[in-house]
């Protein structure tokens, strides 16, 4: 049932009673509604700490770039030689630029990400994570690799190198 | 008692607790956004969740959210929409990535070619269903279906209010684009709704014996 199916098709004894104020039996349905949400649907126990830590940026950003995420098990399925090293790719969509990362996680602190930007550019890149940041720059294919971070969630700027103009992008975090 | 969730000791709702927090951010306190983003988190949660996104999906979803709101904080001018502002932001990016990762996927293939369109066209994982995850009874499991069965905009606001304060019902309905009437709030068409679902549900005959009917 569609929003305005569901408007128009109401039955007029359920109609009527929608008029009616809330009671205590809404009250009991409600209750319930919580408790069976936090049980079977819990809010991620540290998602709260995550947002705050990510809108900690020190400097002002045009744009928040959209996450697209692709399983490590169905990169798995291709066959990677290397069955101890786990992948995931990313993709990060902005207005103006698209950000493919490839996460590789060899061990806990050995994280790495290889990034492709398109179009091609000379961008300064940083991962922002709670034990710090790295940066590095893309070269101009737009290609930039990332080595020896911990694990952990991490965050993506991208932003013109000095004297270049352009607009700073942020992402939202990711698990390294 | 009646509204059994969160309330303060103060006696503020969260809707007055965000509101609060906003006005003290846009008069220059950093630190006010925190707060915000404390009351505000679980009722995003709620309301991409109820648009079908998986745990992952979501969580993206509400990091977007708040990282535009923070771009955007300056563009708002009455603090008391900014719950309607968040609300509705979550709605639309659920709705975004609901609708839209196909597309997303075809314009990354597109721009990365061949290699990625192969990465890309691999099947995603299901996730699995809560009743695979957690121990649920028969009446928790059929109240589950219910709400589940209700159109996207009633799961959203009927979790929403849920997981709020009774007082902040009105306020949340129209922000979620369901309104419940603004002169003493009623219950509502989604409530009706899932009420009248239970009503015939012989799971859920006991809720109401012992209310008078």
């Amino acid at each position: 049932m569609t929003d305005d199916e569901f408007e128009k098709g109401l039955e007029p004894a359920v109609a009527a009673a929608a008029e009616q104020p809330l009671d205590t039996l809404d009250e009991s349905v409600l209750g319930e509604v919580a408790a069976l949400l936090t049980q079977v649907d819990p809010v991620p126990d540290d998602l709260i700490e995550r947002v705050q830590f990510s809108l900690a940026l020190d400097e002002v950003y045009a744009e928040v770039a959209h996450i697209t995420r692709l399983s490590g098990d169905a990169l798995a399925v291709r066959g990677e030689p290397d069955s101890a090293t786990r992948t995931e790719t990313l993709t990060f969509s902005a207005e103006r630029l698209t950000a493919m990362v490839t996460v590789s996680r060899a061990a806990p602190e050995q994280v790495r990400l290889d990034g492709w930007l398109a179009p091609g550019a000379v961008l300064r890149v940083r991962v922002r994570m709670q034990e710090g940041t790295a940066e590095t720059v893309s070269d101009e294919s737009g290609r930039f690799i990332l080595e020896g971070l911990p694990e952990g969630f991490a965050q993506l700027t991208f932003e013109p190198v000095e004297g270049e103009a352009g607009e700073r992008v942020v992402t939202p975090m990711f698990q390294l | 008692m009646i509204g059994t969730t969160p309330s303060t000791t103060s006696g503020e709702t969260l809707v007055t607790q965000a509101v609060a927090a906003f006005s003290r951010y846009q008069v220059g306190d950093r630190a006010a956004f925190d707060g915000l983003v404390e009351v505000m988190t679980p009722l995003l949660w709620r309301t991409v969740r109820g648009a079908g996104l998986d745990r992952v999906a979501a969580e993206d979803v509400v990091q977007t959210v708040w990282l535009t709101l923070l771009r955007s904080a300056a563009t708002i001018r009455d603090p008391q929409s900014v719950v309607g502002w968040l609300l509705t932001a979550a709605r639309r990016e659920a709705w975004r990535v609901s609708k839209h990762s196909r597309t997303d996927t075809e314009r990354t293939s597109s721009v990365f070619g061949v290699d990625a369109e192969e990465v890309m066209a691999l099947p995603e994982q299901r996730e699995p269903g809560p009743e695979e995850r957690v121990v649920l009874d028969e009446r928790q499991r059929r109240l589950w279906e219910h709400v589940q069965s209700l159109p996207v905009r009633c799961r959203q606001l009927v979790s929403v209010v849920a997981a709020a304060d009774r007082p902040d019902y009105a306020h949340l309905a129209t922000a979620l684009g369901m309104p419940v009437g603004s002169i003493g709030p009623t219950r509502g068409r989604c409530l009706a709704k899932l009420r009248d679902q239970l009503s015939r549900d012989p799971h859920w005959a006991g809720l109401w014996e012992g209310v008078a009917s």
